[in-house]
């Protein structure tokens, strides 16, 4: 039986989009072969990028001329949710079962018991962090579904000050959660505004950055060591770091080249209407 | 929890009814539980084949992308299209209004493998493994 354990820690450092997507991916289904243990993944970004959910289209959400003029890429995730533009930040992923974090199979459970790590780690910095559904003021307006991902509420969302910071998005295959999530260091608000068809109001009272709420620049390595402790504390004090194996590697090689570096993915797969798995067999037997 | 007895379910929390070659299939009041506020489905295309326990469609909910399996082998014969509008419909009612799809079965042996509400209910209340 898997252990519930001994968790992996991966530190894969900055890379492109469609690599970060590819080893997650990856991570994911060696996970789902059993072969791979649960795993948390850190990783950043080496130049900017915007994501977008697996529902949408990129074509009817995104300003893509405004996009090209600014040369910005975008990648489709595997997770639903909505459009998150990846510059200055530190993102998480974590691959696992419900078991680990004892939530049937309720998605808000699962967000609210996995997603606490990250409000320790706020709370940490000395930061007033805490769930949306906590805080009453904003209550009336969880649940809409927004195209940017950060400016949408759901009840565990986490909010500083009122202000939601980053946000957080679920792919699940069966028994498996592959939950990620993306945390802003800085950055400003209207500048991700600009590259959407339709341009949020008010970003800048609605969300915030790490910088912003502690009046500070924090650096990727520091609030690294902050999640890491925090995860440990709350999750699973078993973490150790460890390589993608190379299974993982080659997989992930396949599925940057194959899926996230190509427009039938990026772009397409809404309107073919081919699931995921459909998209997965055809590279695979490709 | 609703468990209608003329069904027949599976592991993964769909349900089918079977009119002759042609099946029924939806989620169960538990799955829709789970998953939460459903705010979009992705049908199939009418055409599309399928194999037992395959992903069919995907759903979103609460910023979660799910799929739901095929219960039996066959080929899509007809979707319900209201989803595309009111995919809440799933949440509201998950045996009635809120079905997914129809299949023409290729295999009825493949019922072998479902539970009946009695099994299915036995599933539910089963400890944690």
């Amino acid at each position: 039986m898997e252990s519930l354990t001994n968790w992996r820690l991966l530190m894969t450092g900055h890379n492109d989009a469609a690599r970060n997507m590819a080893v997650d991916e990856a991570v994911l289904r060696t996970y789902v072969q059993g072969v791979a243990p649960p795993t948390l993944r850190i990783y950043g970004w080496q130049s900017p990028s915007l994501s977008i959910g697996y529902f949408q289209d990129p074509v009817r959400e995104l300003d893509l001329a405004e996009c090209k003029k600014r040369s910005i890429g975008f990648v489709r995730r595997i997770t639903a949710g909505g459009i998150v533009f990846h510059a200055e930040e530190l993102t998480y992923s974590i691959v696992c079962s419900h078991q680990h974090f004892k939530c049937n199979r309720s998605i808000e459970n699962s967000f609210k018991r996995i997603c606490s790590f990250i409000i320790r780690a706020y709370q940490a910095l000395g930061l007033e962090a805490g769930f949306a559904v906590d805080q009453t003021e904003v209550i009336k307006n969880l649940g809409r579904k927004t195209a940017f991902c950060f400016s949408g509420r759901e009840k565990y969302d986490i909010l500083i000050n009122s202000r939601k910071i980053g946000g957080n998005a679920q792919r699940r295959f069966h028994n498996t959660i592959f939950q990620h999530g993306s945390i802003p260091l800085r950055g400003e608000m209207g500048f991700t505004a600009s590259l959407l068809r339709e341009r949020p109001g008010h970003l800048e009272q609605r969300v915030t950055t790490l910088a912003e709420a502690l009046d500070r620049p924090v650096e990727f390595d520091e609030f690294a060591a902050e999640l890491i402790k925090s995860f440990k504390q709350t999750s699973c004090p078993e973490l150790s770091e460890g390589d993608l194996s190379g299974q993982e590697n080659d997989l992930a090689e396949y599925l940057n080249r194959e899926k996230y570096s190509r427009p039938e993915w990026n772009i397409f797969r809404s309107r073919s209407g081919k699931t995921d798995e459909d998209c997965f067999k055809k590279t695979v037997l490709a | 929890m609703n468990i209608p007895e003329k069904l027949l379910y599976t592991s993964e929390h769909e349900w089918v009814r079977m009119e002759g070659q042609k099946a029924t299939v939806g989620i169960t009041a538990y799955a829709q539980e789970q998953l939460g506020d459903i705010t979009f489905v992705e049908l199939p295309e009418v055409g599309k084949s399928v194999k037992q326990f395959d992903g069919i469609c995907s759903i979103e909910s609460v910023k979660a992308a799910s799929d739901v399996y095929a219960p039996l082998s066959g080929k899509v014969v007809e979707l319900n299209k209201k989803l595309e509008s009111s995919p809440q419909l799933i949440n509201s009612s998950p045996y009635q209004e809120g079905w997914i799809v129809k299949l023409e079965i290729s295999d009825p042996n493949e019922k072998d493998k479902l539970m009946n509400s009695i099994g299915y209910r036995a599933f539910l209340n089963r400890p944690e493994k």
